[in-house]
């Protein structure tokens, strides 16, 4: 690693007044677990740290304003993965409980990884799916992005150097009723090699009024499948047809033409088996909903 | 350290025979407790920390500028190649057998794999030496990069090791290799069938979690320069280094501390051991040098991989008359014990099927990638890949069942002793059982007969070395030297480095039973070449079987001089005397006697009571050095004393969605001989069984076509997590005690690796018909060849073969040849 | 420079630190516990695996500076090594008329349930994976006292060990976990072969 000296403010008004200062070569410390990687390898070499482990604001999970689940960035995957949500916000809990290891989970935090946003990360393409916002906070004041605005399609995020992460909101339990995340991996705890997120919402007929379907790593950041999406409304997902709403997707986010390694090509082939069975899951789930 | 045991719950005596025992090691109590000191534990006043600078190039003339560094903040020194020349004698004859060093600490004028040495730094911490390598100019002049081997074959590859001629060297080929048995003509006329495949296998690393390291140690003073390394062989690494050295032997000392795993690849003298005892001498200060993850994967050497043009011969009943191949082996840039991967590997691998004709040519390669050594399995994994593969095809093709074409062919326990016609002796075995009882546990019959849907079984029979007459030193020697100290203790002294296989415990089992010693009263010394009798080292499953006939030889020598001086003592005559429970004592009067620790102190305080002659003080000495030949010319000769059996069989499912392959069940059977420590054995197989199952199923080195490894990372190298293993519980032993080890024991640190990779593939041919020919077996390559099978409608699929993007031959004909007249390097 | 300090296995540990120096660093080299090991840095090989405020986590990952008044727990802790009377090996006389000298020493009979069950079920061979795995199986038996097989393989897909193949260490992990429930456990029969 690179010298560089170490802040721990004691407020998020101080925080975002130490990032300020530090300029560019400042950067946020949550748990560690991808920014000491960089650093190990000089990959990164920051002047300043701005430690977050004061700030308890920004650990925990409440309901916000508008009925939404606000998450702490700062919230330990290990901590989630031990909170029971309701309904569909469950799946957060059981996302948060099935990556990295025991041990970097109980470091490492939801916010540090969405910041991260490696393609391969799981959070990102779950919390696209369920159509969260983020909430940044600076000295220069407040803004929230939605999921399409916060990931750089060139990969990573569009937080400004300057920002810090202080809210990840899912939308209030009445936005869908099942939100399901697919993923494979050749081993048991590393990154994976494809991963797929549907948020359903039924109407009184069970029937399918609104559907994301986000894809990961087929991309530098999470993809929607929105043909394949509005191809689902209107029906119920007994009436879906499987294993062409997958092929579909697969097709829309990594079209054959341009899958030409041999990972590209593997990666098309196992996106429309994760959609097939995060689709099947849909129908189990819907017919619980009868 | 106090050596307390676990609380006696049975007689105050121990068991009259500790070998065959699984006693718990006494290694555990340091190492649980986290009080063991590995290299990275040990600390000197003064110590310096060196840095080196690698090449991020695979291929390049090279300028290296190391005038910044000096006065930089905490740097003492820094060195790189060219100041080197003539001083530093270049080395790998000895090892290689090819009389020519190509060794050296630094690249000089070129650079010829990514990761190779260009220059280092010594300074007073770790972060400041690393500031240092960023100081460091490097200016280079890329040359074309050889990542494939069959490129480097090519008649225009440009030559990677220039200025060096090699024995039996053209262009980038180093080594040859040949094996001319029976009449392979006659062969191919009396066949009925002749099945040839192509079979390609990967590189791997050993990983061993400990890193390679060392600190030097020079001693102004005295001259005396002391090495501390994680090395397998502290007498090959001394020899070696004092010669690259120009230094007296006897001032030259390796001490190996406790060692996490080597698995082969610590086994020769690596560039970083140089660079800090040039430093410590040059600075008269301890120097420190361990290496990254990362420089390991890429410098530390790995498996080299091969390409098998093989061709078995059978007739019409199963039985197998000949077998042919064309072997070209990938060694990287620079090998040490690479080129004996294909001539130790390929004789025992043709085991244990005693095949009349042999024709079998090998050319041993450097191309641009990371250096190959050993590693556990030594080249019997890869033509176990393809002959054991090639068996099943028969199979297929005659109508046979594989198991009956094996049981046909294997030799037999009733047959032994046996000599094969490509000449090895095998004293013993019981693998033709290990291969019924193996067929039996998998349910083989049942589960062929009733294939369920993406499930399929898959066996294979292999057999390995225990130890190997090192090829090029013409030895394979072992040795220990015993002292009954004063008090009735005992020190066993030996060079064999343990690093995990638990030598102090079985060693001390050996001595105990021998002896009549208590278990807890014996100690191994650290080894170090300042008081360890000269051996070879622990590699090629050797301990056991020649370390271990080494020790019992020594105990039995220091047994009789007991028993001389308690018979001059006692009166008595020397064959009524028993030894046991620390006493000598006459026959059927077990409480009476003497106290080994008062008989050992006569030894040397009152020597007046020693009988007439006897040469006072109790230490003996014993090597062993195993009756085993030389390779012929023609490839012929018995390398190794004895031989360890096995055979494994798997059953796998696997998923059509994501191609995930699942072990539902694995069995291994082995030949182990007398087993000394039980636990310690079923140990060795399961460490085995994860090399070969890492090998088979995911560890790669993935290069890009510039000769950048892409996967130097354990976030990316696919070895085998807990979660991914199946079950061990499957696991059996049928011993065939060695007639020529006198305790009857065989090697077992490499029987569980051989057969694996042939296993999973035979296995997942049988579950989908895809037959891989290439390894590892990943989801990813297995998906994309079912649905390449299922668009072909082909029955039987070969990947890669029958891929559409595959460009190499996908049959007999299209096969290349060897390079020039073999005939003529013989 | 920054003054850190922390407590290691309920010693409290102070100094003067380099921003950069990690966890792992800290305990080795400032703690003198040499007894957690590095073998990747990555994060991926959990040699270096150690209990911080109840949890634990991979010490070549977190900054010594992230540790700030944390309870560390390490190997070492399993069990503390004590003064004790050094076994009596001499079976003459001198035995009855002087008494053993003390000494500080690991015992066996010391040992955390874990530890007994590694060196029972020969759940070690060359040491060096060994902390990392004791360390993250105690944290996940206290939480998960009556696990399966899969459960623990699941547990430590976090630590890599090259010479086991893992099977004697879900062995162990099985024996402990009953000793750590209270319940008894055959004596290991050391069987012939």
């Amino acid at each position: 690693m690179t010298p560089f000296s170490y802040h721990r403010p004691d407020s998020l008004d101080a925080a975002a007044a130490a990032l300020a200062a530090g300029g560019p070569g400042a950067k946020i410390l949550a748990g560690g677990q991808s920014l000491l990687l960089a650093l190990k390898e000089r990959e990164a070499r920051p002047s300043q740290l701005v430690s977050l482990a004061s700030l308890g604001e920004l650990r925990g999970t409440r309901t916000a304003a508008d009925g939404g689940l606000e998450i702490g960035p700062a919230t330990t995957y290990a901590a989630l993965a031990k909170t029971v949500f309701p309904g569909w916000q469950q799946e957060i809990a059981t996302v948060a409980g099935n990556l990295a290891d025991r041990s970097v989970r109980n470091i490492g935090t939801i916010g540090g990884g969405v910041c991260q946003a490696d393609p391969r990360y799981d959070m990102p393409v779950l919390l696209s799916a369920a159509d969260a916002c983020f909430t940044l906070v600076s000295t220069r004041g407040k803004r929230v992005l939605g999921t399409d605005a916060f990931f750089n399609k060139a990969g990573g995020t569009h937080i400004a150097a300057d920002e810090i992460l202080s809210a990840i909101t899912l939308p209030p339990l009445g936005q869908w009723s099942v939100l399901i995340f697919e993923k494979f991996r050749f081993r048991t705890f590393e990154a994976a090699v494809g991963t797929v997120a549907l948020a359903v919402r039924f109407d009184d007929t069970v029937k399918i009024a609104e559907a994301r379907l986000s894809v990961g790593v087929v991309a530098k950041a999470p993809s929607l499948a929105t043909k394949a999406m509005q191809s689902m409304t209107g029906k119920a997902p007994a009436e879906l047809p499987i294993d062409e709403i997958a092929a579909a997707a697969s097709e829309e986010v990594l079209p054959l033409a341009s899958a030409l390694t041999m990972q590209q090509k593997y990666q098309s082939e196992l996106t429309i088996s994760l959609v097939k069975r995060a689709l099947r899951r849909l129908t189990a789930k819907g017919a619980g909903h009868e | 350290m106090s050596m307390d045991s676990l609380p006696d719950k049975s007689s105050n005596q121990q068991p009259k025979n500790l070998v065959g025992t699984s006693v718990p090691r006494t290694e555990d109590l340091a190492l649980l407790t986290g009080t063991a000191r590995f290299i990275e534990d040990l600390k000197f006043p003064g110590m310096l920390y060196a840095k080196i600078l690698r090449s991020p190039k695979a291929h390049a003339r090279i300028k290296v500028d190391t005038s910044a560094v000096l006065g930089m903040p905490g740097v003492h020194d820094v060195m790189s190649g060219p100041e080197l020349v003539g001083k530093v004698k270049p080395w790998g004859d000895v090892m290689q057998d090819l009389l020519v060093g190509d060794h050296f600490p630094f690249a000089v004028d070129k650079v010829m794999y990514e990761g190779h040495e260009l220059a280092a730094v010594v300074a007073d911490t770790r972060y400041q030496a690393m500031d240092a390598l960023e100081a460091i100019n490097v200016e280079y002049d890329e040359l074309p990069v050889l990542v494939d081997v069959e490129d480097a074959l090519a008649e225009d590859a440009p030559l990677i090791q220039e200025g060096i001629n090699y024995e039996f060297g053209d262009g980038n080929i180093f080594d040859r290799y040949r094996v001319r048995i029976g009449d392979i003509d006659a062969a191919e006329t009396e066949a009925d069938l002749v099945i040839g495949q192509r079979f390609t296998t990967n590189r791997q690393s050993g990983a061993a979690l400990d890193p390679h390291g060392c600190i030097a140690n020079y001693d102004s003073f005295s001259g005396v320069l002391t090495l501390y390394s994680t090395t397998q062989s502290i007498f090959m690494l001394r020899d070696n280094l004092a010669d690259a050295l120009q230094m007296p032997r006897n001032k030259v000392r390796i001490v190996a501390p406790e060692i996490g795993a080597g698995f082969g690849a610590k086994v020769q003298m690596f560039s970083h051991e140089i660079v800090a005892c040039l430093f410590s001498m040059r600075l008269g200060r301890p120097v420190h040098a361990v290496l990254s993850r990362a420089d390991i994967f890429r410098s530390g050497t790995c498996r080299n991989g091969q390409i098998r043009h093989s061709e078995l011969f059978l007739k019409k009943t199963g039985e197998i008359i000949g077998y042919r191949e064309y072997i070209i082996q990938n060694s990287g840039a620079l090998s040490l014990w690479g080129n004996q991967v294909v001539h130790i590997g390929t004789n025992v691998g043709l085991l244990p099927y005693p095949i009349p004709n042999l024709y079998i040519d090998g050319e041993i390669v450097h191309t641009n990638t990371a250096p190959g050594g050993a590693l556990r399995g030594f080249g019997i994994p890869q033509i176990i890949f393809a002959k054991e593969q090639l068996v099943e095809m028969a199979a297929e093709r005659l109508g046979l069942d594989p198991l009956d074409i094996r049981a046909m062919n294997t030799i037999t326990r009733g047959q032994c002793p046996v000599t094969t016609p490509i000449g090895q002796r095998v004293d013993s075995t019981s693998v033709d059982e290990c291969l019924q009882k193996a067929a039996k546990e998998i349910r083989w019959k049942e589960i062929r007969a009733n294939k369920p849907h993406n499930e399929g079984v898959g066996m294979a029979i292999s057999m390995k070395y225990t130890s190997c007459r090192h090829p090029s030193f013409d030895t394979d020697l072992s040795a220990v030297r015993l002292r009954l100290e004063t008090d009735g203790t005992v020190t066993i002294f030996s060079s064999d480095v343990t690093h995990g296989q638990g030598h102090a415990t079985f060693l001390s089992q050996i001595v105990s039973d021998v002896l009549g010693v208590g278990f807890e009263k014996i100690m191994l010394a650290p080894p170090d070449t300042a008081n360890a009798p000269f051996g070879l080292g622990t590699y090629a499953s050797r301990a056991a079987a020649v370390l271990g006939t080494a020790c019992r030889t020594a105990a039995e020598r220091l047994r009789e001089k007991i028993v001389a001086i308690a018979a001059h003592v006692l009166e008595a005559d020397p064959q009524d005397l028993e030894t046991g429970n620390d006493r000598v004592y006459v026959r059927g009067m077990s409480d009476s006697g003497l106290y080994l620790e008062n008989l050992a102190s006569f030894s040397v305080y009152r020597t007046h009571q020693l009988p007439p002659g006897f040469e006072p003080t109790l230490e003996s000495t014993a090597t062993y050095d195993t009756p085993t030949d030389r390779e012929g010319s023609d490839g012929s000769g018995n390398f190794s004393v004895t031989y360890a059996g096995s055979s494994h069989a798997a059953h796998v499912r696997v998923c059509e969605e994501t191609g995930r392959i699942t072990i539902l069940d694995y069995v291994m059977v082995h030949d182990t001989g007398t087993v000394i420590n039980p636990l310690i054995v079923e140990g060795q197989h399961h460490g085995g069984f994860l090399m070969g199952i890492g090998m088979a199923m995911g560890e790669d080195y993935v290069y890009d076509s510039e000769g950048h490894l892409l996967n130097a990372t354990f976030a990316e190298y696919q070895a085998p997590q807990a979660a991914d293993m199946p079950e061990l519980n499957h696991c059996f032993e049928i011993p065939a005690p060695s007639l020529t080890i006198p305790g009857g024991q065989k090697g077992a640190g490499e029987s569980g690796t051989g057969p694996v990779p042939a296993v999973i593939a035979n296995a997942v041919a049988h579950a989908t018909g895809v037959r891989f020919t290439a390894l590892p077996i990943t989801a990813d390559r297995m998906l994309l060849a079912l649905r390449e099978k299922a668009r072909t409608g082909l029955k039987y699929f070969r990947y890669p073969d029958d891929m559409p993007d595959f460009t190499g031959p996908r049959d007999v004909a299209s096969w290349p040849k060897p390079k020039g007249e073999m005939e003529l390097f013989f | 420079m920054s003054k850190i300090s922390m407590k290691i296995n309920g010693r409290t540990v102070s100094a003067d630190v380099d921003e950069r120096m990690l966890l792992i660093e800290f305990i080795r080299d400032v703690g003198l516990l040499t007894g957690t090991h590095a073998g990747c840095y990555e994060a991926r090989c959990g040699c270096c695996a150690v209990e911080m405020n109840g949890a634990t986590v991979k010490s070549c990952n977190v900054l010594a500076l992230q540790a700030e008044d944390a309870e560390i727990l390490t190997v070492e802790a399993l069990s503390t090594q004590r003064v004790a009377p050094i076994s009596h090996i001499t079976t003459q006389t001198l035995a009855s008329v002087y008494k053993p000298l003390d000494a500080k020493a690991s015992h066996l009979a010391d040992l955390h349930p874990l530890q007994t069950a590694f060196h029972e079920c020969h759940a070690l061979q060359c040491g060096f994976c060994t902390p990392g795995m004791l360390m993250v199986l105690k944290g996940f038996l206290e939480e998960n006292p009556n696990p399966t097989r899969g459960e623990v393989r699941e547990a430590i897909s976090g630590n890599l060990c090259r010479c086991t193949g893992y099977q004697h260490i879900v062995d162990a992990a099985m024996r402990a976990a009953a000793v750590m429930r209270g319940e008894t456990v055959d004596d290991i029969i050391h069987e012939t072969a």
